[in-house]
């Protein structure tokens, strides 16, 4: 019958059509299989060029000869979106190394999303990890150890404090000694007279020069300040969730005060207007001279350096509640995994081992101005001079708690934050949200310890070799 | 399915009314038993249809089935799926992000829908005007519908943004302080509820669609009887234009509950200042593919499947009163 | 596709038509000036505020950085600045994600239009029982809620090993979608039928019939599905965002938007409006050219 054979031919048709549909895209998937190519997620764009000095530097080792790093980036680090590596290793395109924000590293390991580390240790080393890890500041690897595995090696850190242009404190004629970190510790009361005197207003209300506010820039997360109350995540003993206890609300209280002195509103479109989103690096509200402190780190330097190099920079501590607290900081950085499927040989685990040994990091963290991890590297004071005020504060410094849910606290108290100082939740509200979203999470892990280090004052001391 | 069609025998009238449009003449002379004739175009139709068939069975059966299996489970997509009962619909109901969601989602809904119908029906009405110049007027109207949603983010961060925008320069000669919409979680809302709107153009067309299928005789008609254009529009337009009003306010609705590309442009994935514009299908996003709990993430996903086809027949059956699918008695 | 406008006899010339129609009302009553001028200047305002972030768009893509960071901004560009497209053309690879776009809606749309096409006739132009029942799952799927075939689907690339490939963004498009199967039944449906049976009386087959006889009277309406798949497929970003990850296989909608957030130091305003310029290009021009056909191809099928 004459329709059959048409209707055949339909077939033909549609299938001819996919054919060429599917030669058209000439994109197979290309997971290189070549042995001596190590795909590597990198630091992101603007950092590039330190990727590419450490691929180099690897290249003239013997391990590394005849060795190409394929260096990519991707939008991963500054916020806790985790969903192109995920993407990748479910689709079988993931890189072999990949550039982790360190805090994320026990949520991803919780998921199966990462390769421990301790049977390559074993095989390349000929030490245990828990030996082999001795040589990085402990909380970093604390940061990267899930189960009692390690799933990472650490690279940078860094620790916060609060940054002040000198030229524009003298002029408005406030004292510069009680920013020196020498002679002064700020309170939190000091920092809000302080701040009021630096606020200029235009005719329509708007800030044309701003002083402080607690919740810009590195204060866009509670934990800044958590550290100087107390304020802890979870309770290793209790075996919980604590983010709503007496602490936390101290710190959300801060804020909600802060913005009754200075309305979110205003201070937001201030910076849109003079920091909007996308603005060039050269253009941010301490560059023009509008702000006259923000608390900040020491990757900081670089940016000063490069594009403000005349104006007098300075850093001295975070805010404390009471004159005679102590000072306070905490360190974050990232660290270097192999994803899930990654087939780890031996040079991968050399480079990975050069870029957060010695050797990488000496070349690295002096470029990017943060501190290292690496013990003996820290010795050897392989860093930007200038952030010794934050090398300092490493013996006191801590991380973020390793915990399996520790992306999702740190996307809960951003949240609290923001709703705080937006004026739609109280901080007790606030607080219970961060608990009611957290704490479920965390049922799922009953009875979770984090390393005993945890908290810990950090020896710097490097292992004899 | 092959099961159903055959035993049908004849379609009925009551039927037809429902959804789609009068049989063709055709169609109304099927017979009790199949003839040679219809058993040869049933094989033939369904040859036809057969692409129909096979997708809705790769892209429909297939996914919907896996998902509410997958819901009932804790899975990561990297580790063995665990069964874990209905403990991802609790979890759902006492999370607090899914009522931000939740409530983020039906504010934009119950702003988008009526606002999106009342500005594609207006579209609709300017550009069947019969002015010389319509075809301009037809392209100017469609023209930001083209535009990608992402592209149209762009525009907006850019024109409403405090230095560079013009939405600010509206504001300053009241003596308005300058606002930055999009760090505000109801202004990100109404920011977005906004660029929808420049997208009526495909649900104007629909409408435009409507409104050239209603018979000219019937104006006419109403003229001679002496009724205004005002009376004309309520009595002839609105009423034969109830069908499409139909389509495109389901459509919208189902629109409106998975609104996501703008909202994650916008803010950059992050859902926005106070998680403000963190849509449903944004949190669903970021459960699946940023935190890897696809069963969580597929039991939000079941849950929305049942509100959008709960609210798309509820509409349905409650307009079943008010639309009138007698356009072609005329 | 090759568009002449030799309609077949029954067809209306709808151009006369509304030529006839210039200045009446719907009823046939003579619009008077007044309402003509004030529906005139209501639809140019309207037409104003479409059109206004479009201006926006192209003057803010235009402004050189310094006028861009101006305070008020100007409404008119002092300096006309196309170094930003060369810019934002250079900056990324925009060229890259130009060609992946334009690879996949092209593949979408030849996908689209055939198998809508096909699927389209077998519901309208042959009477087979039970195709109305059938026809109403169709439409059911019409209003089905995507997002719950998200995880599945992409489960299933990720097994068939194609995610990070064009295919999952080109290969769904060889099964009918339910919006142009409606769109294009509605079409063919005004064709009449005798004139089908009389080809098939003569001997012809229906894929003769399919190509001969209903593919030229349905070039508006496949017109329509062309354009609306090929603002679909070119303007998709949630597809994008979950299948591609290379620089290499990114779109426009995703290339942009990755690039963006991870230099978001390297591309200012002024670029990014240009590269968005110049993503809505091919669009514009591809509707204003088949604009006519597009809007007879949706409005003479009908929606009810």
């Amino acid at each position: 019958m004459s329709g059959t054979a048409v209707n055949r031919r339909t077939f033909l048709g549609l299938a001819g059509a996919g054919a060429v549909a599917i030669a058209l895209p000439s994109c197979a998937n290309q997971r290189s299989n070549d042995p001596n190519v190590i795909r590597y997620w990198g630091m992101g764009a603007a950092d590039t060029d330190k990727d590419q000095a450490v691929a180099d530097a690897f290249a003239q080792t013997p391990q590394g000869e005849g060795v190409r790093v394929d260096i990519s980036q991707v939008p991963s680090s500054g916020n806790s979106d985790m969903s192109q590596i995920i993407t990748a290793v479910r689709g079988g395109t993931a890189p072999d190394i990949w550039w982790i924000d360190r805090f994320n590293t026990v949520q991803s390991a919780s998921i199966g999303l990462l390769e421990p580390l301790d049977p390559y240790i074993e095989e390349f080393e000929g030490v245990s990890a828990e030996e082999y890890r001795q040589q990085w500041v402990s909380f970093a690897v604390d940061e990267l150890t899930y189960d009692g595995q390690l799933y990472g090696l650490p690279t940078s850190t860094d620790a916060r404090g609060i940054m002040y242009n000198a030229d524009l404190v003298s002029s408005i004629g406030l004292d510069l000694d009680m920013f020196d970190p020498e002679q002064h510790v700020l309170t939190w009361d000091e920092l809000a007279d302080i701040a009021e005197r630096c606020v200029e207003i235009d005719g329509n209300g708007n800030y044309t020069q701003f002083g402080f506010a607690p919740w810009l820039d590195q204060g866009g997360s509670p934990y800044t300040y958590a550290f100087g109350k107390g304020a802890a995540v979870y309770d290793n003993d209790a075996t919980t969730i604590t983010m709503d206890t007496p602490e936390w609300l101290e710190v959300y209280e801060l804020y909600a005060e802060w913005v009754e002195r200075f309305p979110f509103a205003r201070v937001d479109a201030f910076f849109a207007t003079y920091q909007p989103p996308n603005a060039p690096p050269a253009q941010t509200v301490m560059f023009s001279e509008r702000m006259v402190m923000t608390p900040t780190g020491p990757w900081q330097i670089q940016g000063n350096e490069k594009y403000a190099p005349d104006l007098d920079f300075r850093w001295t501590w975070l805010p404390v509640w009471n004159e005679d607290d102590p000072t306070y900081t905490w360190s974050g950085g990232q660290g270097l995994v192999f994803p899930r499927g990654t087939e780890v040989t031996r040079t991968k685990w050399e480079y990975m081992k050069f870029h957060a040994g010695g050797p990488g990091q000496t070349i690295i963290q002096p470029m990017l101005g943060n501190l290292p991890t690496h013990l003996q590297t820290i010795a050897d004071g392989a860093y930007n001079p200038k952030a010794q005020f934050f090398a300092d504060m490493l013996p006191f410094s801590t991380s973020r708690p390793p915990l399996p849910v520790g992306t999702a606290a740190w996307d809960a108290l951003d949240r609290a934050r923001q709703s705080v100082t937006l004026g739609s939740a109280s901080p007790d509200e606030a607080a219970a949200t961060a608990q009611a979203f957290v704490a479920p999470k965390m049922d799922l892990f009953p009875g979770f310890q984090m390393p005993d280090t945890y908290g810990q004052p950090i020896d710097l001391t490097p292992p004899a070799t | 399915m092959t099961g159903t069609t055959t035993t049908t025998t004849r379609d009925p009238g009551s039927d037809d009314r429902a959804v789609a449009p009068d049989p063709p003449p055709a169609a109304a002379t099927g017979r009790k038993k199949l003839t040679k004739t219809q058993r040869r175009n049933l094989r033939l139709g369904l040859m036809f249809i057969s692409p129909w068939i096979l997708g809705l069975l790769v892209f429909v059966v297939y996914p919907v089935t896996y998902s509410i299996i997958l819901s009932f489970t804790r899975y990561s997509g990297l580790l063995t799926p665990e069964w874990v009962g209905f403990q991802n619909y609790v979890s759902a109901f006492l999370d607090p992000l899914v009522s931000t969601a939740v409530g983020n989602t039906a504010f934009y809904a119950v702003l988008a829908v009526p606002i999106g119908l009342l500005v594609a029906l207006v579209l609709a009405l300017a550009m069947n005007r019969n002015v010389r110049e319509v075809a301009l007027f037809r392209t100017i109207f469609y023209m930001p519908s083209l535009i990608p949603a992402f592209a149209m983010s762009f525009i907006f961060i850019v024109f409403l943004n405090p230095q560079f925008g013009f939405f600010n320069q509206l504001i300053r000669p009241f003596g308005g302080a300058d606002v930055n919409l999009l760090g505000d979680p109801t202004g990100i809302k109404i920011a977005i509820v906004l660029m929808a709107q420049l997208g009526a153009g495909n649900a104007a067309l629909i409408f435009l669609a409507g409104l050239r299928n209603v018979p000219r005789t019937l104006y006419e008609a109403a003229r001679v009887d002496g009724a205004s254009r005002g009376r004309q529009f309520l009595s002839i337009t609105l009423p034969l234009l109830s069908p499409v009003i139909l389509f495109n306010l389901i459509t919208g609705v189902s629109g409106a509950l998975q609104v996501f590309t703008e909202a994650f442009i916008v803010t950059n994935g992050t859902g926005g200042p106070d998680s403000g514009a963190l849509f449903y299908m944004m949190y669903l996003y970021r459960n699946a593919f940023g935190f890897a709990e696809l069963g969580y993430a597929s039991a939000l996903a079941v849950l929305l499947f049942l509100v959008g086809m709960g609210l798309a027949l509820l509409i349905f059956f409650l307009s079943r009163r008010f639309v009138n699918y007698d356009v072609n008695a005329a | 596709m090759a568009l002449s406008n030799n309609a077949p006899s029954y067809q209306v010339d709808e151009k006369a038509a509304d030529r006839a129609d210039y200045g009446r009302h719907q009823d046939g009553s003579r619009a008077s000036w007044q309402s003509a001028v004030v529906s005139r200047i209501t639809m140019i305002l309207m037409a104003l505020l479409f059109l206004l972030p479009l201006y926006w768009m192209i003057l803010s893509s235009v402004k050189s950085d310094e006028e861009l960071a101006q305070f008020p901004p100007t409404f008119w560009p002092e300096t006309w600045d196309f170094s930003n497209y060369v810019d934002a053309v250079t900056a990324m690879p925009f060229l890259q994600f130009f060609a992946n776009s334009a690879i996949i809606t092209i593949s979408v749309v030849v996908l689209a239009v055939l198998s809508n096409f096909i699927v389209a006739y077998g519901f309208a132009c042959i009477d087979w029982p039970g195709r109305n029942k059938v026809f109403y799952l169709v439409i059911a799927t019409l209003f089905l809620p995507f997002p719950v075939t998200l995880i599945p689907m992409f489960d299933m690339w990720a097994r068939l090993g194609l995610v990070n490939t064009l295919f999952p963004l080109i290969l769904p498009a060889m099964f009918a979608s339910a919006f142009f199967t409606f769109l294009l039944r509605q079409f063919l449906l005004q064709i009449p039928i005798d004139m089908l049976n009389a080809a098939r009386v003569d001997g012809a087959t229906e894929w003769r019939i399919l190509w001969k006889l209903v593919f030229p009277t349905a070039r508006p309406a496949l017109t329509a599905v062309a354009i609306f798949s090929a603002v679909g497929a070119w303007n998709d970003f949630m597809g994008p965002l979950i299948y591609l990850q290379d620089q290499r296989v990114q779109t426009l909608s995703i290339g942009l938007q990755t690039f963006r957030s991870v230099n978001a130091q390297d591309v200012s305003f002024n670029q990014l409006m240009a590269a968005s310029v110049l993503v809505i290009l091919p669009l514009v021009v591809l509707f204003f050219v088949f604009q006519r056909y597009f809007i007879r191809g949706i409005t003479l099928g009908g929606f009810k």
